[in-house]
């Protein structure tokens, strides 16, 4: 420890500020010029850093699984109990009111989070009615009417199945629907069950309005077509998060969720290959490194290739979420073409397209989160060196429940790794 | 929001909507049950860590999460989206491990170090990551995992309530100064002075140790 009667060459709030991101640019010079000069500053600022890093070390809580059903469940009771003790406090003709007032609605709808397993039987036949609404639900609840899903078409937003003669969902008869069911996997089953409590937990004009827009789709001189699109419009909306649904569903106008559909699937189709990929990690890593400040350059340096890139990937994540200038500005020219130089022709093309400097900073945006942030190393790292085939972990994710998935795709990625490779793991009995 | 928090301006208010959490939230206001489940879900392993090393007992961290989860659901009629929903929930977890480690003053009880025997998070997880870390750093000495984790534990702890919880939130949530002054209702000037001083108290509990093997007085060879 550092004698504490010796005098401070910095003061030691500016210095823990500066570590922290938290000074504006004229200060970040000022305690860089004070490192570069004084190597008091730099032991300071050193010593500062490795305890506080030691901390990273403390273990974050896993809580069981069982958490959430008795957070929820114990909400709902409570909720209902106040529910009830203000209801005995009124006058009896207002009771009635209570009782249909949204907190009763909602701490029933809370209870029911969870009661899916209290199905009498399966199907039932509100089940089977109801059933194509329930396994398109998300894509109806995008959807405001069915020139949504021709305009979709038209636009070419969703790659379509081939179509199969008599097996469109909009043409199936109720006793086929009803094998379908009885057939399907127990998984499937307990997703429709799922399903159809979220659907429950819809207003019931909106219940409604799906219900008739199965119908209209049904009815319509082209729905096997549209039953094509709204299948892959499903298929695609089971990929993102629930968040990113919500985002969609949130947008008031059809039209500017047809545009932000649009620009999701123009993202997507941006990815780069694995070598693309690799070369534009390399690049990346040159170029943020050049950009950090001198002591964290330093400090870069004297570690591992894995803990650099891990270290560059905290360091990116924070900027991007405290949005700090300097890591928004564009690549130089010859930054750019160097990158371009690097890439293979699909990549260099796509990079000819981006002229203006919002699509450059659009494109590289993309491919910082799907390229850089994917890597290969990156998993093997969130798995704590073991490496996972993509097929392990492919087949890992395929067997969870859909929320379980969902719930995945919406962490950062290391952490979806990290949480597949102890389900891999739990799942061989591996002890740790 | 119903936390008292004060920040309306148009901008922010911009700003937090673009945040996924604060528009599952209005969904929750709204009246969506499942908006609410999926919140628990993000948020749950998050609250409870930073409240089990606020309190130091894992029961009693999950307790106190499922009083902020309670609270938040009391609040949806009158949530108004004008901060990032983790600002406002650690708001709330704020206020409520305040309360919590004031009846516990009032009752006497000694603050616990959390336990050490693998019943709280710190026991169900491996070190491995830190070790790795800190023994690249000391090269000379290779640390031992559960001792380093008592000790760090044991530094954590000789800060006061409001010490840690700034440093908690900087580490755990890496929120902005501007971020943690708001959940904590101080201003971003208070929570700078706030987190020098913490991190200097950290450095002398860590840097006999980190130096010389030293351990402080609490963690048994």
């Amino acid at each position: 420890m550092s004698d504490s009667s010796a005098p401070r060459p910095a003061p030691v709030e500016e210095l823990v500020a500066y570590l922290d991101g938290e000074l504006g640019a004229d200060e970040s010079r000022h305690i860089e010029r004070l490192l570069a000069d004084d190597p008091r500053v730099r032991v300071e600022l050193k010593r500062l850093d490795q305890t506080w890093e030691l901390l990273d070390g403390l273990p974050r809580a896993a809580v069981e699984p069982n958490f959430t059903r008795s957070t929820v469940e114990m909400i709902a009771v409570n909720v209902a109990d106040e529910i009830e003790h203000e209801r005995v406090r009124e006058p009896w003709h207002r009771r009635r009111a209570w009782w249909f007032g949204s907190g009763c609605v909602l701490a029933a709808a809370l209870a029911g989070v969870f009661a899916g397993d209290k199905i009498a039987s399966y199907p039932n036949e509100r089940l089977l009615d109801e059933l194509t609404v329930l396994e398109h639900l998300e894509a109806y609840r995008q959807t405001p009417r069915l020139e949504f899903l021709r305009e979709a078409q038209a636009e070419k937003l969703f790659a379509l199945g081939q179509p199969v003669a008599g097996k469109s969902f909009a043409t199936e008869t109720p006793a086929a629907r009803r094998e379908r069911t009885e057939r399907m996997d127990p998984r499937d089953k307990e997703q429709v069950v799922r399903k159809q409590r979220a659907f429950a937990d819809l207003s019931q004009a909106e219940q409604a309005r799906l219900r008739r827009l199965d119908l209209e789709l049904r009815q319509a001189p082209d729905a096997q077509e549209l039953a094509r699109v709204l299948d892959a419009f499903q298929t695609w909306l089971n990929q993102l998060t629930a968040a990113e649904r919500a985002h969609l569903l949130h947008l008031p106008d059809p039209g500017q969720r047809l545009k932000a559909i649009s620009q999701k699937r123009a993202e997507e189709a941006a990815r780069l290959g694995p070598e693309d990929a690799q070369e534009f990690e390399r690049w990346g890593e040159e170029l943020f490194k050049r950009r950090l400040k001198p002591g964290e350059r330093q400090r870069l340096d004297g570690l591992s290739a894995e803990e650099r890139f891990e270290r560059l990937q905290t360091r990116l994540r924070q900027a991007a979420a405290q949005g700090q200038p300097e890591w928004r500005k564009l690549p130089l020219p010859r930054e750019w073409d160097r990158l371009r130089e690097r890439l293979s022709d699909k990549a260099k093309a796509q990079m000819d397209r981006a002229v203006s400097e919002r699509a450059k900073r659009q494109l590289l945006r993309i491919w910082i989160q799907d390229g850089f942030h994917l890597r290969p190393a990156s998993r093997a790292a969130a798995t704590n060196g073991v490496e996972l085939s993509d097929e392990q972990l492919r087949e890992q994710f395929r067997q969870l429940p859909d929320i379980d998935q969902n719930r995945l795709l919406g962490r950062p990625p290391e952490e979806m790794f990290r949480a597949l490779r102890m389900r891999y793991e739990k799942a061989l009995g591996v002890r740790r | 929001m119903g936390t008292g928090l004060s920040v309306s301006e148009s901008s922010a208010q911009n700003n937090a909507l673009s945040d996924p959490d604060v528009r599952l939230m209005l969904q929750v206001r709204d009246g969506s049950a499942a908006a609410f489940e999926e919140l628990v879900l993000r948020y749950q392993g998050r609250l409870v860590t930073v409240l089990e090393h606020l309190v130091g007992k894992r029961g009693q961290a999950e307790d106190l999460a499922q009083d902020v989860f309670l609270r938040v659901y009391r609040a949806r009629e009158r949530y108004a989206p004008d901060a990032k929903f983790s600002t406002w929930l650690f708001t709330i977890a704020n206020n409520v491990a305040a309360n919590a480690l004031r009846s516990r003053s009032r009752r006497h009880e000694v603050q616990v170090v959390a336990d050490s025997d693998g019943s709280g998070p710190q026991g169900a997880n491996p070190l491995d990551q830190m070790a790795q870390a800190a023994s690249g750093q000391m090269p000379t000495r290779q640390l031992d995992k559960a001792e380093l984790r008592d000790v760090v534990r044991l530094a954590i702890n000789t800060l006061n309530e409001r010490q840690r919880m700034a440093v908690l939130l900087s580490k755990f949530e890496e929120m902005s100064y501007a971020d943690i002054a708001q959940a904590m209702d101080m201003s971003p000037q208070a929570i700078k002075s706030l987190l020098s001083r913490a991190r200097e108290n950290l450095r002398a509990v860590l840097e006999p140790y980190l130096d010389r093997g030293e351990r402080p007085a609490g963690v048994e060879p």
